[in-house]
């Protein structure tokens, strides 16, 4: 009876990880305006496909040798992981009942390692007239690379669930990076050592058959994990939305216990007034900002290179640009520090805060001031004593726009 | 339309208010008013409780109190001599890249604390909440409880004239309850006023001097917990009860 529970439980499970996974693809791609690059796209590659089949194959391919199909297959076990299933909120019901929660674990394990076959067959499938054709394998050899490399993919993931389970921090690195090697590598030399000895590589499917049967075993007895499972779970779950997120929201930040600089706490300035203790913490919360201090280094470096480039006076009317650049970006930083929800508890009188504009953007911009002083110095007037120059006149021009700024804000009252 | 005054009055010692409140009405949305007619006074020393069940309009008076709000018709006065607030909210709120040490420093600068002063008190908060072995740690890395004991250590380190708490007990120990609440005891005696918003009952019947009952956005009953239980038709009975009848 409790099976019957769990096995549904499971396949719900499953089919709501795979509505996910559809909704993300959906929310990816306009069907209406895909339907003439993928269409087109298809027909293209089935056609292609049919003239590895039927039409003459490259020459460059026997440059590469029959061990790529292996590299190829190594780079997607890489990416592979296992998902059992679980998720946090068994710990009200679920976790009372065990069941039911090998149940889950067992079936997540298998539907993973399925899934791998299939991925592994569609590999297969794709490179076959290259394999028959090319390498000219026979129809045994094939079958033979194909359950291999299905149990080197399952083996690989079910070693890599267990590191990732019972490991954290720089342990679960310094394990992980020689096992993937040891492993990848134990492949490849197998995969071309014995492409041709299927015999030999239906043994090995074998013994690591048995393998991942006994971690198997262990895994679904294995105690104390559950968090961790859960964890892991997450992560192989939202791969497709972090994969499609990448370039569009930050990775979360790891929580850290001391700042990385200024780690005492340490006083920026000795003054008391209250705009300078308030400018000296915006300053701190800049730079310990590991994300934002570099980009910061970054577009200093990249400003200072683009006073340099171009020809006077065009690098003049560069430097000043980039002056208010600069400017504009520490000045919409104030703003987002000083309206925040913590300063809004605070009784901070407005002046307190529009005089702290000015000493805040001031300290922001010293650096990036200073280089591009530098810079333009050298590339206006070409000579050792040009920064001598214009490093005061950088320094003076910005303590000048941070003063015209603070009138603005006056204006706007923040 | 929000009317909000700092002024120093000049009232006898006992009778000093520091905080007077009168609402109009005030909500979220222009024309969706979510309290109204909320009038509510703190003197010096005196501790009110502002309860009501979830929706009642608890937060949204605190809100309008510390104009946070746009949509407000209300007159908010702070007659302290300092006129200094503090205001703890339920949920903590800091800055992820200042450690405990640092929001401090700022709290302090808010309020024109400077060098010893502000050192001595400091510590002594830290010491008092056992937070001394924390202070040069970033609060994104501390528990709910201890983010929640920074922010009474921030409210009580400006010694305000009025303090705004919203719901102070959840996620602290029942030892930084306590010493909560003896600070806060201090802090009456020093002349402070405290406006409380709470849902632990108990707690509120043994503390406050007065309640404001707020219910759908109205006030229901005022008064100390002998006028409640008379507003209830409750005599004798528990804050508790007469909240159960009255909303």
């Amino acid at each position: 009876m409790n099976s019957i529970h769990a096995h549904h439980l499971f396949w719900r499970r499953v089919r709501d990880y795979l509505l996910q996974e559809y909704s993300i693809i959906k929310s990816l791609v306009d069907w209406t305006v895909w339907l003439y690059i993928l269409i087109p796209g298809l027909l293209f590659a089935g056609n292609l496909y049919d003239g590895l089949w039927t039409k003459v194959l490259p020459l460059w391919l026997d440059k590469i040798p029959l061990v790529s199909a292996a590299v190829l297959l190594q780079l997607v076990i890489f990416t592979g992981g296992v998902i059992l299933f679980v998720e946090e909120a068994d710990v009200l019901f679920l976790r009372q009942k065990p069941d039911w929660m090998k149940g889950i674990m067992v079936r997540g394990l298998l539907v993973s390692a399925a899934f791998k076959a299939v991925i592994t067959g569609i590999i297969f499938a794709v490179l076959s007239p290259i394999l028959f054709r090319h390498y000219e394998l026979t129809m045994l050899e094939m079958m033979s690379l194909y359950v291999f490399a299905t149990a080197a993919y399952i083996f690989q993931a079910i070693i890599y669930h267990f590191i990732r389970i019972r490991l954290t921090g720089i342990i679960r690195w310094l394990v992980q990076v020689p096992v993937a090697l040891l492993m990848s590598s134990a492949f490849l030399m197998a995969w071309a050592t014995w492409s041709n000895k299927p015999d030999r590589l239906f043994i090995l499917s074998s013994g690591l058959a048995i393998v991942i049967t006994l971690f198997i075993h262990r895994r679904i007895h294995l105690r104390g994990t559950f968090y961790n499972d859960v964890r892991e779970d997450q992560v192989q779950r939202t791969k497709l939305t972090a994969l499609i997120l990448l370039n569009s929201v930050d990775k979360p930040k790891r929580i850290h216990r001391k700042p990385w600089i200024f780690r005492k706490s340490n006083q920026l300035i000795r003054s008391q007034k209250p705009a300078h203790r308030l400018a000296a913490s915006a300053i701190k919360a800049f730079y310990r900002n590991w994300g934002q201090s570099k980009a910061y280094f970054q577009l200093t470096a990249l400003s200072i290179a683009a006073v340099l480039l171009p020809p006077p006076p065009a690098n003049l009317i560069v430097y000043l640009a980039l002056l208010f650049l600069h400017y504009y970006w520490m000045s919409s930083f104030w703003k987002a520090y000083i309206t925040s929800e913590f300063i809004t508890i605070l009784p901070f009188q407005d002046e307190v805060v529009i005089d702290g504009s000015k000493f805040a953007v001031q300290g922001l911009m010293l650096i990036p001031s200073i280089c591009l002083g530098f810079a333009a110095g050298l590339a206006v007037f070409s000579a050792w004593w040009g920064p001598i120059i214009m490093i005061p006149v950088s320094l003076f021009l910005t303590m000048s726009i941070s003063r015209f700024g603070v009138l603005f804000w006056k204006r706007r009252a923040y | 339309m929000l009317e909000r005054r700092f002024s120093k009055k000049m009232d006898t010692a006992a009778e000093v208010t520091v905080l007077d409140v009168k609402i109009k009405e005030a909500g979220y949305e222009a024309g969706h008013s979510r309290i109204r007619d909320v009038s509510l006074t703190v003197k010096a020393g005196q501790l009110v409780g502002l309860i009501g069940p979830n929706g009642a309009g608890k937060s949204t008076t605190i809100k309008t109190i510390l104009n946070l709000l746009t949509h407000a018709i209300a007159t908010v006065q702070f007659s302290g001599p300092n006129q200094k607030y503090a205001y703890i909210p339920e949920r903590p709120v800091f800055y992820e890249t200042l450690t405990l040490w640092e929001h401090l420093e700022l709290a302090a600068a808010s309020s024109g604390m400077t060098g010893e002063h502000f050192k001595t008190k400091a510590e002594l908060l830290l010491a008092k909440f056992r937070m001394t072995e924390v202070r040069d740690d970033l609060p994104v890395s501390f528990s709910k409880g201890m983010q929640q004991k920074m922010m009474l250590m921030i409210g009580f380190l400006i010694e305000p004239d009025i303090y705004i708490v919203d719901e102070p007990f959840i996620g602290l120990d029942p030892r930084a309850t306590k010493d909560f609440l003896t600070l806060l005891d201090d802090e009456r005696k020093r002349g402070a006023g405290v406006l409380m918003s709470t849902h632990v009952l108990d707690t509120a019947e043994k503390i406050c001097d007065t309640f404001v009952l707020l219910s759908e956005g109205k006030v229901v009953a005022e008064g100390n917990l002998d006028q409640i239980r008379q507003a209830s038709g409750l005599e004798d009975a528990s804050l508790f009860d007469c909240f159960d009848a009255l909303t």
